[in-house]
């Protein structure tokens, strides 16, 4: 691919990713980091297959596992800090608190769970378009987050005291 | 739950999905917040980044060549990362005679999947999967530390990425892996490698 088509798609595509990752990360710094590494991602893949048919959903998919990989890679905190995992989903739709939230549950979800949570409450996203994103079923979207929720829950008991 | 379009559907509509446009047009008539998002994707971009991108290599080639992706989307196993042991002569500390057989090792960490160097830790969640490149041996027995056997199967030239990875734990310091080969299924076999894979500190 030679230079312009790169500044071209770097004009169309990297507000959405770089927005997509401050919503995710709570560092400037490396949400920045994460939002280059998914266009590079991007752009490589364009290089080589000439189109991708769903880049939305592909900024998307890719930004959201590399942000899960950041967080997870954070030391882990101690449990006294994991009180306020089940917060309402309302409270943590995007913003600070949204991102703090994100930290302390990375450390007790697995990465398939953090990432549908993380499209659903951080993205607002429905379970359809998780689907559509992930490559699955409503229903299967619908079990992990049933399955997020009573996880969360079950730690919130365990650490109240 | 949120009464604003989701993300996705707003940054469909940015980049000019006619269908997420029509969904939220309606929306966007009264919701200030919303038509804030598409404005700032429509915002000049940090050219900062693009500068740094540039100079990141080229895209031409993958990092990770197409059929270890394939083989990791197909392994029931999220699978892959790898390190050269004992073999690939170009890539540092160990080099092997030419003709002999070979052990790669390849690390998916999250989305990404690649080539171990023989040194660095793994890290919790990582797989792990095997290359061999068996020259004139036929069989292969992947063992533990404690000598149990974890795989064993035939090995087809010229070369054989093995259908099966293992996910690296919390436990211990290390993962023990030693790689056994044979002329044939039966015959004796040697240990041609151990693998020693060191774990990140939790």
């Amino acid at each position: 691919m030679g230079q312009p088509q790169v500044d071209e798609l770097f004009r169309r595509y990297y507000p959405v990713i770089r927005q997509k990752c401050a919503r995710m990360l709570s560092d400037p710094a490396e949400a920045e980091d994460v939002a280059q590494e998914t266009f590079i991602r991007l752009w490589r893949e364009l290089a080589e297959d000439g189109a991708i048919a769903t880049q939305v959903g592909w900024i998307y998919s890719i930004s959201t596992r590399l942000a899960i990989d950041r967080l997870r890679q954070r030391k882990r905190r101690p449990r006294a800090e994991l009180d306020e995992t089940t917060r309402s989903k309302d409270d943590v739709e995007g913003g600070a608190a949204g991102r703090e939230w994100l930290e302390r549950i990375a450390q007790v979800l697995s990465a398939e769970e953090l990432e549908v949570l993380m499209l659903h409450r951080i993205d607002r996203m429905n379970q359809e378009e998780i689907g559509i994103v992930l490559g699955c079923s409503d229903r299967q979207v619908r079990r992990v987050l049933t399955r997020c929720d009573e996880r969360l829950q079950r730690l919130k008991e365990r650490l109240e005291p | 739950m949120s009464t604003h379009p989701s993300f996705f559907m707003l940054d469909r509509a940015g980049l000019g999905d006619a269908a997420a446009k029509a969904q939220i047009a309606e929306h966007l008539e009264t919701c200030g917040v919303c038509r804030a998002h598409l404005q700032a994707l429509a915002a000049p971009a940090n050219e900062l980044a693009l500068q740094r991108i540039k100079r990141a290599p080229s895209p031409a080639r993958p990092l990770v060549p197409r059929w270890i992706m394939a083989a990791a989307a197909a392994a029931v196993v999220s699978v892959i990362g790898i390190g050269l042991a004992n073999v690939l002569s170009d890539r540092g500390d160990v080099v092997t005679a030419k003709g002999a057989p070979s052990v790669a090792v390849y690390v998916k960490r999250g989305d990404t999947v690649f080539l171990w160097n023989g040194r660095a830790p793994l890290r919790a969640n990582d797989t792990i999967r095997l290359k061999i490149v068996p020259e004139e041996m036929r069989f292969v027995e992947v063992r533990d530390a404690s000598g149990a056997v974890l795989y064993k199967g035939e090995l087809t030239p010229p070369e054989t990425t093995l259908p099966v990875a293992w996910r690296i734990d919390e436990q211990g310091e290390a993962e023990h892996l030693t790689v056994w080969l044979g002329r044939a299924p039966g015959a004796e076999m040697k240990k041609h490698v151990e693998l020693v894979l060191p774990k990140e500190a939790p």
